[in-house]
């Protein structure tokens, strides 16, 4: 059977690289004594695929990975043995059943929502940035690329931007505010948070000393391009 | 949340892998300290990657954890980037289980496996608040304690350690505990009285109560006790009983990739198999096995409590292990199933080793290495590495048979009556192995065949038959380097030689006297860091430190030392005895070779008799197999 499971991964657990989480959940699972499949050769693996990386640093309650099972295994109880022997910081949340034969997790999913925290001058500034931005259809970003440097526009990559948000700085005169953020993320193209900061900036000078402190990634989707509805990985 | 927490998060994501420093790993023990008596502070000196892969760091925090009144947490020598953050932000040095600075610690200890790590012992220290000097510390402060290998000659180190343990680290650490336990309770009443009662126990060196003195020509004239509760020559702490011994079944699993990360089971400590370069067989005799039955059940659970997808058997010489054939055969006839592979750390270099390796490495089938340590079979008797050419034949043999199309050879150039004839012998050894792969995998699959021929540098170690012995310099080095590069003809034949000058600097570690230890501060002042990582490591930078402090490297390096001279590590007892240490001198200068005492008649070597042990060899019980 297939099991398409939901993870968090906050506190240390958002230090962890792509590869570590992969190490990590492989160990975790074996630890569980959960029925995991493996892969031929000399070098078996677990059979696990996952959505997409995310940037060591950034914290998530939005990961998913597909494991293949050789037993059935009641999706609650495999959460439940699953997170009795994770490492601190990595949680599961949630496990559904999906067909054994469907898409690669991978290739399904295009778009993520993140909530993106940022130490600012005033509220006022990340607003007033927002509205600009929204405001344009083409927004050019330098991006560095296998075949050098070529603008992109990062406009049409943004689907969603909203200031969420406020509390004043401690012991200071900044604010920090959190921004909600739909952006473009898979095998298409992805946007990356740092790089919405500059588009920001670029459409708004006094965005421009404005520091991202935080990417917390709240889930992925699949998007419809014609209507913009997002589909959780859930129901794909 | 407090103020250092704050610190360290806003740091973290500026420095290489963060994980390095943040902790929050299965299996990582956290305790309230208000609740315990003791804390210690496990610190190695190298990387966080280096650290966690050392079996003797995840023993004794399992042995001090264990303890309901003590707490051990883990800390790692930031690497130089984290370093630079944490001064600019003046964050200490702090553990990876709570976060909780070093410096507040009761006990702070180092293991040294390697000598160019030490310049990150005053890293840690510095960033700890804690004073370098022993001399400077007060009651207030840590009691600054080292073990592992490198201790049996830490003269270098000896101003900036309170306490060097010798040996097995298993039993004296809980007498060392006690002992703080009983004074802190006593009301910590003098740093003296707290050493002065550590000096006591078996294993327990404390420098400051040995006092060397110095010959006009530089050699030591000798070394003064000067506390009475000190005794004139430290003995090594001994397990004698490997099955009677708590091994760590759960021990610590890291969330990023370390050196060696795997699960691991130690099967014997110890080996006899008498090298005369070597460090490690001449300080942990005699050997002592683990049975089969133990270590099959430890795998099991290390395996099941980890998670680890690889297991490996480790030792100073696994293949040597009594019941090897049958225990790997059978932990991996069980474990493959569940994604785990059984691994070996290293191929002893015969026949059988390759098959045992080749049944079992189902990770890296593309390689086997192999180290016969000396090209000739005279330089191998010199050195009592017992390889017979044959041996060396067989082992190649079995490797291509076996399907594996590269081979990696160790050896050791700059040994003690070493020739040009000896060197062109190692180059030989890549020819032969050419030779056998076209025999048996026929021309046509001989041509993707790689040899790699690594050679390191003899460094002389304390308490080896070779402590006697100079160095050959860096330019004999790099010219014998090339004799061997040279006679390497065939484009099959990579030659890789070691950086002579590092090698040059761990002698003034590995045989260097206190006078020493103003040249490891000087370096560390002008910036030295992780010495043993190539791409750190600054020769200028030592030559520098010693010039600025008057050490001279060649007196420590290039000097024969004489059979009568008194050495800084005399009055450390690692368990043979300096007569025959001279007397096994004399047997390589004879081209002699000593048998193993484990298969054959004791040597004398001295260890049995002064710790009231024995060769211990476990084969598998009947039945159980
Ligand atoms: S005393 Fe004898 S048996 Fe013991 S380690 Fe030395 S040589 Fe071997």
């Amino acid at each position: 059977m297939k099991l398409r499971i939901r993870l968090a991964k906050q506190h240390t657990a958002r230090f962890f690289s792509h590869l570590d989480i992969q190490r990590t959940l492989e160990r975790t699972l074996r630890r569980a004594a959960l029925p995991l499949a493996y892969s031929q050769g000399f070098n078996p693996h677990p059979r696990m695929s996952f959505a997409s990386a995310l940037a060591t640093g950034a914290s998530s309650e939005g990961e998913f990975i597909d494991v293949d099972l050789t037993d059935d295994v009641a999706p609650a109880e495999f959460v439940a043995r699953a997170n009795r022997c994770t490492p601190p910081g990595l949680t599961f949340v949630d496990a559904r059943e999906v067909p054994a034969k469907g898409d690669s997790l991978f290739s399904l999913v295009d778009t993520a929502a993140y909530r993106l925290t940022l130490s600012a001058a005033s509220v006022a500034v990340v607003a007033d940035a927002v509205a600009a931005f929204l405001a344009q259809d083409v927004i050019e970003v330098a991006k560095e690329g296998k075949r050098g440097t070529r603008l992109v526009n990062i406009r049409e990559q943004v689907y969603d931007l909203a200031v969420e948000g406020s509390l004043p700085e401690p012991g200071g005169a900044r604010v920090v505010v959190n921004l909600r953020a739909v952006l473009q993320s898979g095998s298409q193209g992805s946007l990356k948070p740092e790089t919405l900061a500059e588009g920001l900036a670029q459409v708004s000078p006094a965005f421009a000393d404005t520091v991202l402190v935080g990417t917390h990634r709240l889930m992925i989707y699949r998007r419809e391009p014609r209507t913009g509805a997002l589909q959780e990985p859930w129901d794909l | 949340m407090n103020d250092l927490v704050a610190k360290i998060q806003a740091v973290l994501p500026q420095v290489a892998k963060p994980a390095r420093y943040t902790g929050g790993e299965w299996n990582a023990i956290v305790k309230d300290h208000t609740q315990v008596d003791l804390t210690v502070a496990w610190t190695f000196p190298d990387s966080y990657e280096v650290g966690m892969s050392h079996l003797g760091s995840l023993i004794m925090y399992h042995q001090i954890n264990r303890r309901a009144d003590a707490c051990c947490e883990r800390a790692y020598a930031p690497w130089p980037d984290m370093e630079a953050k944490m001064r600019e932000h003046n964050i200490p040095l702090f553990t990876m289980e709570t976060w909780t600075p070093v410096g507040g610690f009761d006990i702070i200890a180092f293991p040294l496996l390697y000598e160019l790590t030490y310049t990150n012992l005053f890293t840690c220290l510095d960033l700890a608040g804690v004073p370098l000097r022993s001399a400077d510390r007060t009651e207030a402060h840590p009691l600054v304690i080292a073990g592992g290998p490198c201790v049996f000659n830490c003269e270098p180190l000896a101003p900036f350690l309170d306490v060097a343990v010798l040996g097995d680290g298993e039993f004296v650490i809980h007498e060392i505990l006690d002992a703080y336990k009983q004074w802190k309770e006593a009301g910590r009443a003098s740093r003296r009285e707290l050493l002065r009662r550590l000096a006591g126990i078996t294993g327990c060196y404390v420098p400051a109560f040995y006092e060397p003195s110095y010959r006009p020509d530089g050699t030591i004239e000798k070394y003064i006790v000067t506390d009475s509760a000190a005794p004139a020559v430290v003995h090594r702490a001994t397990v004698d009983d490997l099955d009677a011994i708590d091994f760590p079944t759960a021990p610590v699993v890291p969330n990023i990739d370390i050196v060696f990360d795997r699960a691991q089971v130690e099967v014997f400590r110890g080996c006899t198999r008498g090298c005369r370069f070597c460090h490690a067989g001449m300080v942990t005799r005699p050997v002592r096995e683990r049975s089969p039955e133990k270590v099959q059940q430890l795998a099991r659970e290390v395996v099941r409590n980890t998670g680890y997808s690889e297991l490996s058997l480790v030792s100073l010489s696994t293949a040597d292990y009594t019941d090897v054939a049958n225990t790997v055969r059978k932990l991996s006839a069980e474990m493959t199933c569940a994604g785990v592979n059984v691994t070996l750390p290293s191929t002893r270099v015969d026949a059988f080793s390759v098959q045992i390796a080749d049944a079992v490495q189902q990770v890296n089938r593309s390689s086997v290495t192999l180290a016969p340590e000396g090209g000739s079979a005279r330089i191998r008797r010199v050195i009592n590495k017992t390889v017979s050419d044959r041996d060396i034949r067989d082992a190649f043999k079995a490797a291509f048979t076996a399907g594996y199309k590269a081979i990696k050879l160790y050896f050791m150039i700059g040994l003690p009556t070493e020739t040009d004839d000896d060197l062109r012998a190692i180059a030989e050894k890549g020819h032969w192995a050419l030779e056998i792969a076209e025999e048996i995998l026929g021309r046509q699959e001989a041509r993707n065949v790689r040899i790699t021929i690594s050679v390191s540098t003899f460094t002389p170690k304390a308490h080896t038959p070779f402590q006697f012995e100079p160095q050959v310099g860096i330019e004999e080095t790099q010219r014998r380097q090339w004799v061997v590069k040279r006679a390497c003809k065939d484009r099959r034949i990579e030659f890789k030689g070691h950086h002579s000058e590092s090698s040059l600097i761990e002698v003034l570690h590995s045989v260097g006297d206190r006078r020493v230890s103003a040249a490891l501060l000087r370096a560390w002042e002008l910036g030295a860091r992780f010495d043993g990582w190539t791409d750190q490591f600054r020769y200028e930078r030592w030559v520098q430190a010693c010039v600025d402090v008057g050490v001279d490297i060649k007196y420590y390096a290039a000097r024969r030392k004489g059979y009568g001279e008194v050495f800084a590590w005399d009055h450390l007892f690692a368990g043979v005895t300096k007569e025959w240490l001279i007397d096994d001198h004399m047997r390589a200068m004879a081209e002699t070779e000593v048998a193993d005492c484990r298969w054959e008649n004791c040597d004398v070597c001295g260890a049995c008799m002064a710790f009231g042990v024995q060769p211990v060899l476990k084969p598998a019980k009947e039945g159980s197999l």
